[in-house]
């Protein structure tokens, strides 16, 4: 085969990375909605998530990917849904805080030499960090 | 000796016990290895000793596939291509010599360690001697950094030395001036390379010059070494005795045109903690003298599984990034913005600690990197010099290239892209984000390397290739081919260094034989 046209690599063809498109805002209404219908189960999931979104250095830029992520898995907008894969995966008590860090890393590294991953805006995230970082989406956006 | 062919008479015949046309790389080495008491080489060059608009006008031609600067990408004087040459220098692979039942018309007649013995003089010859392509122990300790652990598996550390680069011309001119053994003939263009009626041997040359003068050139052996462009090309036109040219009963001379694929922009590293990516991932580092590079190249067990091409990588710093940089963002600095995103969203898992990445410069967020590439192709018949219709100032037929790339090439590049951004991220150096789209089209920034490989390709039959193990082409006893155009496969490492340890091993294969 030849080459051809080619399109999409460069930043005009891209969304903007703070901008919310309509998916995103639909994938963010629907967290939202969630978490309006279920305030208490979902300001508890918030408190829980707490040392999770720890890891997290700056979560404002996490929820930039986060919510790119969220925009192609609409179906995981939900905090406590996120809370409990993400417990699922790290196979811990997401609460603790004295060993989320160094399971996290642990957890990270084991997905990127097995390869699960996935991509966010072009970036290739272990699914563990993609999901930490919609977390961090949630929970601004709640 | 050192003699223009335009100050010998019209006519002349020159003789000597081995002829070789062309002096680049290939052509210049083996007149050094060969020229010696007992035998007169006559090295014979287009060109003069200095670039010269109507000499190097004679490699134009027609694109037909692929676009390709057919005279941009080669220089027709002495020294040849290596003018312009980069200056990285590498082994191929192992690998690359196997047959591999995933890579179409794969296998060279003999592995690597038949050519081992000659990288060393290889070495000597591009100035980057004693080599230690693969020796990370060395790098490590004389970089006092360590080399990154790919903890998949799926990358190894190889290492680029880098030629100053050796301009042959320049390097080695004086040397064949002073040569008594040697003649070296310039601005002598060869036509043809004339057979015997029988066409098992090969007569004599035919050469002119630009001002009209006709030479030949006879001796009992020749060296073809004009570049993997013009050597298909000579072939094809060398057909009064053989109609579809020299070497060419089966049909194989100027199939299998075999470029590097070299793709830009196509990804970005984000690195935030240095430490994790030591310097010579970086840039260039001097070491004793020597400088060098990790080029991030597969393991032959990830070929081997997943049913790869060879391909090698290497990064370079682009830009660094701090917090406060995102202020001054517009709007469409969308790339810089996700880069930065990227790594204050990460930097927990980039850097060591929770403080500064750096404590002297608190706000520094990290780098990102550019990712460079050379992609191995799948030899391909489809991808072909012939002749063209329109013809040069001497009245011979340009080449026509039809360049053409697979699906199978493409697919593979992408694999190795993730597979990359999967190591350097499980190592914890950095983020990958890859930036064309996997669309079955390769991007339109695909370009060669200056590589002009697999047109006058190796093989012990005489049905896939046109030369044998020892570059003899199939059916002629006196014609020898030397260059990348005998590579049957084209790996991912640059090839001038290869070709020069081909070339080794072509002399000493010359030279054992019968005076």
């Amino acid at each position: 085969m030849t080459k051809g046209a080619f399109s999409g690599h460069d930043s005009k063809d891209r969304a903007d990375a703070l901008r919310l498109t309509r998916r995103e805002l639909l994938a963010l209404t629907l967290a939202a909605g969630l978490l309006r219908g279920l305030p208490q189960t979902a300001s508890a999931a918030q408190t829980a998530t707490e040392p999770l979104l720890d890891v997290v250095s700056n979560r404002a830029a996490a929820a930039v990917l986060g919510r790119a992520y969220l925009v192609a898995h609409p179906e995981e907008a939900d905090l406590a849904r996120l809370r409990t894969l993400l417990q699922e995966r790290l196979r811990t008590d997401v609460s603790d805080e004295a060993s989320i860090l160094v399971r996290i890393e642990r957890q990270l590294r084991n997905d990127y030499i097995r390869g699960d991953l996935v991509e966010v805006d072009g970036w290739l995230l272990s699914l563990t960090e993609a999901r930490l970082y919609a977390l961090a989406a949630l929970a601004r956006a709640g | 000796m050192l003699i223009d062919a335009d100050d010998l008479e019209d006519g002349r015949l020159l003789e000597a016990d081995l002829a070789i046309i062309g002096g680049g790389p290939a052509g210049i080495t083996i007149a050094r290895a060969m020229a010696g008491p007992r035998r007169r080489v006559c090295l014979i060059e287009s060109g003069g000793l200095s670039p010269q608009a109507d000499t190097q006008a004679l490699y134009q031609g027609e694109n037909a596939g692929i676009a390709y600067p057919l005279a941009g990408s080669r220089l027709r004087y002495l020294g040849g291509t290596s003018g312009h040459w980069g200056g990285f220098c590498r082994p191929l692979d192992p690998i690359d010599f196997e047959v591999r039942d995933w890579v179409p018309h794969s296998g060279w007649p003999f592995g690597r360690e038949a050519l081992d013995p000659y990288y060393e003089a290889a070495s000597e010859a591009v100035q980057v001697a004693p080599a230690r392509f693969e020796d990370a122990d060395y790098w490590r300790e004389h970089t006092g950094e360590p080399l990154v652990d790919f903890p998949a598996g799926r990358i190894s550390n190889r290492f680029f030395q880098y030629s100053p680069p050796t301009r042959f011309g320049d390097r080695y001119r004086e040397e064949l001036r002073t040569s008594p053994d040697l003649t070296l003939l310039l601005h002598a263009n060869v036509t043809k390379i004339a057979a015997l009626p029988s066409a098992s041997a090969v007569s004599h040359l035919e050469i002119r010059t630009l001002s009209g003068r006709r030479l030949q050139v006879r001796a009992p052996r020749y060296v073809l070494a004009a570049g993997g462009l013009e050597n298909p090309r000579i072939l094809l036109l060398s057909n009064d005795v053989m109609p579809a040219g020299l070497g060419n009963e089966n049909d194989v001379v100027g199939r299998f045109f075999m470029e590097h694929p070299h793709v830009s922009n196509f990804a970005d590293l984000v690195v935030a903690d240095l430490r994790r990516l030591p310097s010579i991932y970086r840039s260039r580092v001097n070491v004793e003298g020597r400088n060098a590079q990790v080029a991030y190249v597969p393991t032959p067990e990830v070929l081997r599984r997943e049913r790869l091409l060879n391909i090698s990588f290497t990064t370079g710093v682009a830009g660094a990034y701090h917090s406060g940089d995102r202020a001054g963002l517009g709007p469409d600095d969308t790339q810089a913005r996700s880069r930065l995103d990227m790594l204050e969203a990460a930097r927990r898992f980039l850097a060591d600690g929770a403080g500064p990445v750096d404590a002297a410069d608190p706000t520094y967020a990290g780098v990102w990197l550019g990712i460079g590439c050379a992609c191995e192709p799948v030899p391909n018949p489809d991808s072909r010099v012939t002749l063209a219709e329109t013809t040069d100032a001497l009245g011979q037929r340009q080449i026509r290239l039809d360049w053409r790339l697979t699906e199978q090439d493409r697919r593979s590049f992408v694999a190795h892209v993730r597979s990359l951004g999967r190591e350097l991220a499980a190592a914890g150096v950095g983020r990958l984000r890859i930036k064309v789209a996997d669309d079955g089209q390769w991007p339109e920034s695909v370009i060669g390397g200056n590589h002009h490989m697999g047109t006058t390709r190796m093989s012990d039959d005489p049905q896939r290739g046109v030369v044998d193990r020892d570059c003899r082409v199939h059916g002629l006893d006196s014609l020898y081919v030397a260059g990348s155009s005998v590579f049957p496969t084209a790996g991912s490492a640059n090839p001038t260094l290869n070709i020069l340890a081909l070339a080794y091993r072509l002399a000493d294969h010359l030279k054992g034989l019968p005076a």
